[in-house]
């Protein structure tokens, strides 16, 4: 683990209780996000990838069992009672939700919501002082007439500007770590591109590191330095985003990057890979992809592969060598 | 009281018996429930049977607190307080299924006749609708029983009055809502008799909230028409009846036992049915099963 | 479309119910067997002709049905409700005699019932298929399942009979006697006053008669209130509020209890209907000399303008606090659509 290393995740698992007993969600997820860095986590629906980022911000239900490392700043947040975290979150570490319809609490008025970001963490300065710097923050995420509309309501805001909103909140206490979740997938295309100029400008102004949950390779194109695909809870593959998208050494990165649809980026259906996800009720034996997989052999049916180097990248395929050489894709940006 | 259940979910019965069996612990309540209400039916039905004394006739000392020969004590009149109890059930729960029954009807019939018929029928049930829930419910009650005067036949009619509105407002939201669905508009424009699609089309997908209101508000009748009994509007005096028991109890806060097994037998009835009922919503509401 | 719109048609809605109470009531004196002139002269003066055809010509009895409609609604405007063939008064009087008992018997059933529901409501949300959960659903069924005609007599037996821990039936002791009424009210009347001795006195009345009838509506309350906040607590902005950083507490009280009181709101009003058709029974257990047992005792005599009266009264009070209700849940709510 070197100094630049923000946030150290190992052997994260997490089991969630069900009427029929407990049952994993993520199995045994390593990561690590640098300072400055965009790390973005990339899989299907239902894959784990905001499991494992709400875990890290302590956002899941009591009953939800844990296990694994994750060391943020020099500290363990995963532990048995959420105490040490709690002056964390919100203050070190942020997060940016899906959808900004629903992500702000319809009753409190805008300014006192990013107020509340601030107070929460500094309880000695003034209220003046509260406001001031609430203020300036409607600005920094340029929200028109932010005086004015320091005492307006949720409803009285559109989508993108109520993300403003959300974002100003996640940057309240310059934290070291944003996770945003999906930042862009409920907004309008012309506002996506806003938001997330904003959120990449905020990124370098701040130097923080940013873990970009996201369906949208565009995106993952446009504004990370590394990526992560995850499938049915694991990490299938990891590495820089050049060496990933130029050189996929997963068969299910391949399927991901060849249902890339030219036009807007979306991988939300994924045509190109027949059959469906495997629901973590029932994983198949041996590697959970092999089902799906064009270059399935017998022994992907039995053992399941590990994450392992792979070039300069890493792959959990016991072929990853011997599949056939990708065709070099032009890339979307 | 609530209105729930949209037109869609017409295999409720289905799913309610699925939930039942994947479900046992947390439906057990409402199988209690049921098994008391089974018994009270029974006694209701064969009372003569179990009932240790006559219910109207003197059979020992005045006011004696329980004993080995009267379980429950004795009333003012020398009454045995368990047997009057026991007949009370014939009293007490025949009156709420005809009040249920009958309301629902009613509400049922003019509900959807606004809802289907819609302008002037709509606008003259619907108005006599929001009029009759102006009233607190037990003032009404009591107001129109004492205009036709006391007993337990216009008790009965004065409870009929208080709520058919509640299935008249909930019957026609529903037939307004299926009028719109788009089999049934398909129906109209291929040129269906209008009677034939309210009694084939409409009514089908229409019916079983009502039902499922009903089997809830039967708790709430047998508290009614318990407490008009207890006011004096109800069965007259040497009849059982739970309520007017109890007001018979009331006279005098040291003889207890008088009022003690009727209160106990009316709140065994309305717990079990609330039992059930509280079953039957969480079931079939929406919002409680996320 | 703004509030003071909203507020202005629903106030426009409320003339039409009103007179649809009237007219109901109008028609249940026409199917009553009652002879009408008993409800507006006293009994001695039925004999006498001169006073008979007065109150016929005053009150249209020798006219049409229709007019005497109209007669009806035009004594009915200017505060007249017939005379009570029990107590002889008219019975606007009597009314305005007994309304501040009932007034403060509903108020402090309506404090308990909602106070007691909304925090066994959160809890139980918040600790969801707990022990306490469970308990709280058991006790709030108990609540709405028990007559509360029955309940009263329980409560006067085990805690003033048995235990004597608190006052028999009644608002104030036998020798006690009410100082001049300023709002009627005893506990504010005595506040007002300074009387701490009779403050406390009235209160120790108020307090069984209040759980009694309290408890009847806080299972509904609290019921509402669970579902309420477990609708809340999933949504995103709870989850955002913690990942600011706010505590347990915070987080359940500031960001999730406003929420889930808005739809609180309405039935904690509309649960009104229920507290008066319940006083109406408490009253008479607790000798509360109220409109509730009012009506009681001139139901029990057959006492048909008393009990006219009694709905009318009643309606009126359930149109409008239903319009109170509605107006404050408009105010309370800041994302309301109003069609």
């Amino acid at each position: 683990m070197t100094s630049e290393n923000l946030l150290d995740v190992r052997d994260l698992t997490i089991a969630f209780r069900t009427p029929r007993g407990y049952v994993e969600a993520v199995r045994g997820v390593d990561f690590v996000i640098r300072r400055g860095e965009v790390m973005s986590l990339v899989g299907e629906s239902g894959s784990g990838k905001s499991v494992t980022m709400r875990a890290l911000m302590g956002l899941l239900p009591e009953t939800t069992r844990i296990s694994g490392s994750a060391r943020f700043l020099g500290q363990e947040l995963i532990q048995k009672s959420g105490r040490g975290v709690h002056g964390l979150r919100g203050a070190r570490m942020s997060m940016i939700f899906q959808d900004p319809m629903t992500a702000l609490n319809p009753v409190m008025a805008i300014g006192a919501q990013v107020a509340e970001a601030i107070r929460i963490h500094n309880r000695s300065i003034s209220r003046q002082e509260v406001r001031d710097r609430a203020v300036k923050l409607l600005r920094d995420v340029a929200i028109p007439f932010p005086e004015q509309r320091f005492d307006q309501y949720p409803h009285q805001f559109s989508g993108g500007m109520r993300q403003r909103v959300v974002i100003a909140m996640a940057i309240a206490n310059r934290p070291d770590l944003i996770i945003a979740d999906e930042p862009t997938t409920a907004l309008d295309v012309t506002v996506q591109a806003q938001i997330l100029e904003l959120l990449r400008n905020l990124c370098a102004e701040y130097h923080v590191g940013l873990a970009l949950i996201t369906h949208d390779l565009g995106v993952v194109a446009g504004m990370a330095q590394s990526i992560s695909v995850m499938y049915a809870g694991a990490i299938v593959e990891r590495g820089s985003v050049e060496e990933v998208f130029y050189n996929p050494s997963h068969p299910y990165t391949r399927g991901l990057l060849g249902a890339l649809p030219h036009l807007t980026g979306r991988i939300e259906r994924l045509v190109d890979i027949g059959g469906n996800p495997p629901t973590i009720f029932a994983l198949p034996e041996g590697c959970a992809f092999s089902p799906r997989c064009a270059f399935v052999q017998p022994r992907c049916r039995v053992e399941r592969p590990l994450l392992r180097q792979v070039r300069s990248a890493y792959a959990a395929c016991h072929f990853a060598e011997t599949l056939p050489a990708y065709p070099v894709q032009e890339m979307q940006a | 009281m609530t209105a729930m259940g949209t037109p869609q979910n017409n295999n409720w019965a289905k799913a309610l018996m699925s939930h039942l069996r994947r479900d046992f612990w947390s439906a057990l309540p409402a199988y209690i429930g049921g098994l008391v209400v089974l018994f009270w039916i029974v006694v209701a039905l064969t009372a003569p049977l179990w009932a240790p004394y006559s219910p109207l006739d003197m059979v020992g000392a005045r006011l004696q607190p329980p004993s080995a020969d009267h379980y429950f004590g004795t009333d003012g009149l020398g009454r045995d307080v368990l047997s009057r109890t026991l007949y009370g059930a014939a009293q007490s729960l025949p009156i709420a299924v005809v009040v249920v029954v009958v309301g629902a009807t009613v509400g049922a019939v003019l509900g959807a006749a606004a809802g289907f018929l819609g302008g002037w029928t709509n606008t003259i049930v619907m108005r006599l609708v929001d009029v009759t829930l102006s009233f607190p419910p037990m003032l009404l009650a009591m107001a129109v029983a004492v205009a036709l005067g006391p007993g337990l036949k216009t008790a009965a009619v004065a409870m009929i009055i208080v709520w058919w509105p509640l299935y008249a407002r909930l019957m026609q939201s529903q037939v307004i809502s299926v009028k719109q669905m788009d089999h049934v508009e398909a129906a109209v424009s291929s040129g269906v008799r209008r009677f034939r699609i309210l009694w084939r089309y409409i009514l089908p997908l229409s019916w079983t909230p009502i039902l499922i209101n009903a089997t809830m508000d039967f708790g709430q009748v047998v508290l009614l028409a318990a407490a008009l009994s207890f006011i004096g509007l109800g069965a007259a005096p040497p009849t059982p009846e739970w309520g007017q028991m109890i007001s018979e109890g009331a006279v005098n806060f040291y003889t207890w036992w008088i009022a003690a097994a009727p209160g106990l037998a009316i709140l065994s009835v309305v717990l079990a049915l609330n039992f059930i009922g509280d079953r039957v919503r969480d079931v079939l509401d929406p919002r409680s099963t996320t | 479309m703004n509030i003071y719109r909203y507020i202005f048609r629903r106030l426009a809605g409320l003339p039409p119910l009103l007179l649809g109470v009237l007219t109901i009531a109008f028609l249940l004196s026409q199917v009553s067997q009652v002879d009408p002139l008993n409800s507006i002269l006293p009994e001695r003066m039925l004999s006498n002709p001169a006073a008979v055809a007065a109150a016929k010509a005053r009150w249209g009895l020798d006219k049409s049905p229709l007019t005497q409609y109209f007669v009806y609604l035009q004594n009915v405007a200017t505060g007249d409700l017939g005379v009570s063939f029990r107590t002889k008064r008219p019975v606007a009087r009597d009314l305005m005699q007994r309304l501040p008992a009932t007034l403060e018997l509903v108020v402090a059933a309506l404090l308990f019932g909602s106070v007691l529901g909304v925090a066994t409501g959160v809890v139980a949300a918040r600790f969801r298929d707990s022990v306490f959960d469970h308990a709280v659903r058991l006790f709030a069924l108990f609540g709405s399942s028990i007559p509360v005609f029955w309940s009263g007599l329980v409560f006067l037996s085990i805690f003033s009979v048995q235990l004597g821990w608190t006052p028999g039936p009644g608002r104030l002791g036998s020798r006690t006697a009410a100082g001049p009424p300023i709002t009627g009210l005893h506990t504010i009347d005595s506040l007002i006053q300074g009387n701490w001795p009779m403050f406390f006195e009235a209160l120790s009345h108020l307090i069984l008669p209040a759980i009694v009838l309290g408890w009847s509506v806080m299972g509904i309350i609290s019921r509402l209130v669970r579902g309420s906040m477990l609708d809340v607590l999933s949504q995103d902005y709870i989850a955002m509020a913690k990942a600011k950083g706010a505590g347990g507490l915070r987080v359940l009280l500031r960001h999730a209890l406003p929420n889930a009181l808005i739809p609180a709101i309405t039935v904690i009003g509309y649960s009104f209907a229920y507290l008066l058709t319940g006083a109406v029974l408490t009253e008479t257990i607790f000798s509360w000399p109220g409109i509730g047992s009012y009506a009681v005792e001139s139901a029990r005599a057959l006492d048909y303008p008393a009990i006219m009266g009694v709905t009318m009264l009643g309606g009126a009070a359930f149109l409008l606090t239903n319009l109170v209700t509605d107006i404050a849940y408009a105010i309370v709510d800041p994302k309301i659509k109003l069609q």
